[in-house]
């Protein structure tokens, strides 16, 4: 296979229609600029999202373009809205708490190789809307859920797409951390 | 020389600063064109060709002149050529991540005035294992230097290094897990020299008999180093006779500066802006082990190992911020400024390394905050640096996953993988009845980890070990030549010993052996970064698989294995094992479970002890795995049909057979999982609401307690995260 890394060739990548000797093959070729593009309109037709998807924040979680310009997390699977991505999404999902043996044998089979209970426990963030499981953790209990990645959408916009950055409602998308903000919004009654 | 200084008009210590002042434009050496490399690419490349293999040939022929089996049979060696101030030029195949600490043992030289005394001159030999004053991350890597010189000109170095056999530390092997400050850590040269005209001093070798456990080991392996270094230095000159000292002066200049700019291009192409956090947790138990003698390490630690990795693709930097790490403290899971730049490199290497000449341009590309009194920025020189590899790995684990969804974002699906993969150390010390005691390490789980899953791929088991390119899992005999009185009875991967995904990770290893009767007493330990304990390999992974699980270490006590082995019986792992007790055929009189690092375990014939280690992380949900995939894992025997159902949503037979009706089947579990999935969940929100009661009611153990209180303690940026995410009211903040 001489062909490269065409929109065609990453979607067959990703559906594992490949074989050891092709991906061999990708992996060898040049890293071109124009990857960028051919990877954007692999995912126009894989995902629900067309040509408003703007980036791949996770395995099911995209970054997708709104009508109102605004900019959100959504599930690929089932367009499930998670709203800023500079919130951590996972504020917004389902979880579900493994913490006994018993709960981390089910995954990890032998007692000899499971995490703590009392010390450890298994977080498994999941889609509101399918139940897909998004991300998993396995933290001290009490610890604060991990934000894996914010890109910084701004330079996206201008550094690799050479378009001006997005508006927000403030005027310019502001890069910055914005989810302890939004826990607070919670309030502690 | 031109002058009376070594570098003619400048001391070694003036020619570093001197360089240091150009290279703070920007650009290495101040080197804004390669004048070289565009007058003629061809014969710059021919000349890179000429010192890179150099390096190359030095390591593939050196270590079969002499060298221990870790250096023979895994690779674990290096060797580089470096600039006079200790930048590498070319580096071989190996442990290439240690180019970036090669400069501190050289700057060490120049800050303490080596080229007066004790003299910088041809053929002179320096070898250094101190971390605290060589870069060496830990005392089983041993560095040594030879000074190239051209006639009469000093122009550089030439640089071997290997993991060795034995340290001498307080327990024995390479990685003394335990040890409570530098003193316990083993015997430590800061940069000395040990030989002149090509030959060792007597002395080294006495030192190497008297201080370490494997001084045969040490002896050949330093022998290793300097014939290596000697091929270096001769090849190198005759390149310099064939191109010109001239030349030589140049290009070396130019090829560092080349490289720093590919990887800084490599970052604007192949990375997406932004911030990245990932972190893992690693537990240092040493309450009960060393209380008497060391009240200050009578504690049980918590690791915060939290890498936060930038992105600036419009100016082609990374830096990492390790603001949020764990303070040093005492214990051998600390380092020093070696541990962080033999890390770095290996990952970015393997990251943003491609299509560039590995040397120390890479060095500029990225940077990062290790915080004054952090875990590898320790307050004094007096911390242990015994084990940082067991840490770090970790560490930098979580900042290449930064990168991985970073490249998976811009497209790069190829490149990315979700960088959970560790490994596992074996070593200790065995007497055998006829009086003869040596100290080991075992690297089976060394050089070869399973491969973490990728977007499109499972792992696989034995596929790499990430900090050497060139390693090798060795052979079963080659190690029971090294350990005469311990029989192998496996050397296997263990089913369903991974983490579970759409693509799951790579099966871990099991090793299983018996001491033999040819033992009066050995000593056995368990260390590395596979070495989770309470927890798995890293927290969470790019992908969103399950991380990988722990490694571990059973020991069965006084069994009649030795009886059976002499009947013929001959177990073939973990499973058949516990086959044996179950039915009795096996006995023992008691069982040891291990999950944490062991620096001292006594074992005695007919005892069995097992090590499973280095399970790789997955990657996706595991119920969009493939059915016949799920299937064909039952069939070959790599997860159990239980796991098919309850993980995968496969009600798959034991035989594994893959059928049009198990499709259905499997959809319809799959919607039954989804089910409880549903409704054994709770929006964040209200698992916030629960957890925010645990952490403010003091429920939480005194473990963690004490672990949040010392992180909080340390790092105010962690500590205004938590008590805002938690929204702890002043009080409750001091309490935590």
């Amino acid at each position: 296979m001489s062909e490269r890394a065409s929109r065609d060739v990453l979607r067959d990548l990703e559906t594992s229609r490949m074989s050891w000797g092709e991906v061999r093959e990708i992996l060898r070729q040049e890293k071109t600029p124009d990857r960028f593009a051919e990877y954007h309109a692999a995912l126009a037709e894989a995902t629900p999202f067309g040509d408003d998807v703007l980036l791949r924040l996770g395995e099911y979680l995209y970054v997708v373009r709104e009508a109102d310009g605004t900019h959100t997390v959504r599930c690929g699977e089932c367009s499930h809205a998670f709203g800023d991505p500079r919130v951590n999404w996972k504020l917004s999902a389902r979880v579900r708490i493994r913490r006994t043996l018993e709960e981390f044998m089910e995954i990890y089979h032998y007692e000899e190789v499971c995490p703590e209970p009392g010390i450890a426990e298994v977080r498994e963030y999941l889609c509101p809307g399918c139940f897909t499981l998004l991300s998993v953790e396995c933290v001290p209990i009490g610890y604060p859920p991990v934000f894996e990645f914010l890109p910084d959408l701004a330079s996206v916009y201008e550094d690799i797409l050479g378009q001006s950055a997005p508006a927000d409602e403030d005027g310019k998308w502001v890069f910055e951390d914005r989810t302890l903000q939004a826990v607070q919004k919670w309030g502690t009654a | 020389m031109a002058g009376d200084k070594l570098l003619g008009q400048r001391t070694l210590l003036e020619q570093i600063e001197y360089t240091d002042e150009l290279t703070s434009s920007g650009y290495y050496y101040g080197l804004r064109s390669l004048p070289r490399k565009e007058q003629d690419p061809i014969t710059y490349e021919r000349f890179y060709d000429a010192v890179h293999s150099a390096v190359m040939g030095a390591r593939e022929t050196s270590k079969n002149v002499a060298a221990s089996p870790g250096a023979r049979e895994l690779g674990e060696l290096l060797f580089a050529l470096l600039t006079p101030e200790g930048h590498a030029v070319a580096v071989s195949s190996g442990l290439v991540g240690h180019q970036g600490a090669f400069r501190i043992a050289i700057r060490y030289m120049a800050e303490n005035g080596y080229d007066r005394n004790p003299q910088i001159r041809p053929g002179d030999i320096f070898t250094a294992c101190d971390p605290a004053t060589t870069g060496t991350p830990h005392p089983g890597d041993v560095y040594t230097f030879v000074p190239l010189f051209y006639k009469d000109e000093f122009i550089g170095w030439a640089a071997g290094m290997n993991h060795t056999m034995e340290a001498g530390g307080a327990v024995p092997g390479a990685w003394p897990p335990w040890s409570p400050n530098t003193f316990t850590d083993g015997y430590l040269l800061p940069p000395t020299k040990v030989g002149e005209d090509y030959e060792d001093y007597t002395w080294l070798y006495k030192h190497f008999e008297r201080r370490t456990r494997a001084p045969m080991f040490n002896i050949l392996d330093q022998k290793m180093r300097v014939a290596g270094c000697r091929m270096v230095v001769d090849s190198v000159t005759e390149a310099i006779d064939k191109f010109g000292l001239d030349y030589f002066k140049d290009a070396t200049r130019e090829i560092i500066e080349e490289t720093r700019r590919i990887c800084s291009d490599n970052v604007k192409l192949l990375t997406v802006p932004g911030r990245s956090r990932f972190v893992a947790f690693r537990t240092v138990p040493y309450a009960g082990v060393v209380d008497g003698v060391w009240p200050q390490s009578a504690k049980n630690w918590l690791l915060h190992l939290h890498s936060e990795v930038q992105i600036d693709t419009r100016e082609g930097q990374v830096h990492v911020n390790w603001d949020k790490i764990s303070p040093a403290n005492w214990h051998a899971q600390g380092g020093y400024k070696g541990i962080i730049e033999s890390n770095l490199w290996l990952n970015v290497m393997d990251t943003i390394g491609l299509g560039l000449k590995p040397n120390s341009g890479m060095n500029l590309a990225v940077t990062y905050d290790m915080p004054e009194g952090g875990l590898f920025n320790p307050p004094n020189d007096r911390h242990s640096a015994g084990n940082p590899w067991a840490s770090s790995v970790a560490l930098f684990n979580c900042f290449g996953g930064g990168l991985e969804v970073s490249k998976r974002a811009r497209g790069f699906v190829e490149e990315a993988w979700n960088s959970d993969l560790c490994w596992t150390g074996i070593q200790g010390e065995i007497t055998l009845k006829n009086g003869f005691s040596f100290g080991f390490c075992q690297m089976d789980l060394l050089g070869a980890s399973a491969t973490p899953a990728r977007p499109y791929m499972d792992g696989e088991p034995l596929g790499t070990a990430w900090w050497n390119p060139s390693s090798d899992t060795g052979s079963v005999e080659e190690w029971e030549y090294v350990l005469p009185g311990i029989y192998y009875l496996s050397k296997n991967v263990l089913p369903s010993y991974c983490g579970h995904g759409r693509f799951r990770g790579g099966l871990g290893m099991q090793l299983a052996f018996a001491v033999s009767d040819e033992v009066q007493e050995a000593i056995i330990g368990k260390i590395g970064a596979s070495t989770g304990n309470y927890f798995t390999g890293q927290a969470s992974i790019p992908g969103g698989g399950y991380p990988a699980p722990t490694s571990t270490l059973i020991v069965y006590r006084q069994t009649n294995i030795l009886e059976l082995l002499r009947q013929g019986e001959y177990p073939g792992g973990m499973a058949e094992l516990a086959e044996w007790i179950e039915s009795g055929k096996l006995t023992y009189t008691d069982r040891e479970l291990h999950k944490e690092e062991v620096g001292a375990l006594f074992v005695k014939p007919g005892d069995i002890y097992i090590v499973a280690g280095n399970a790789t992380g997955g990657w996706g949900d595991p119920l969009h795995r493939a059915v016949d995939a799920v299937a064909l894992d039952v069939k070959e025997g790599f997860i159990p049909a239980s796991v098919a159902d309850r993980v995968y949503g496969v009600p798959v037979d034991e035989t594994g057979s893959a059928t049009e009706s198990l499709e259905a089947a499997a959809e319809a579990r799959r919607a039954e999982i989804r089910r409880d999935r549903e409704a054994s969940s709770v929006s964040f929100e209200e698992f916030w609401r629960t957890e925010r009661e645990v952490v403010r009611s003091g429920e939480l153990p005194q473990f963690l307690t004490d672990a949040y209180a010392e992180l909080n303690g340390f790092s105010p940026s962690f500590r205004e995260e938590f008590a805002r995410f938690w929204q702890l009211d002043a009080e409750e903040e001091a309490q935590s």
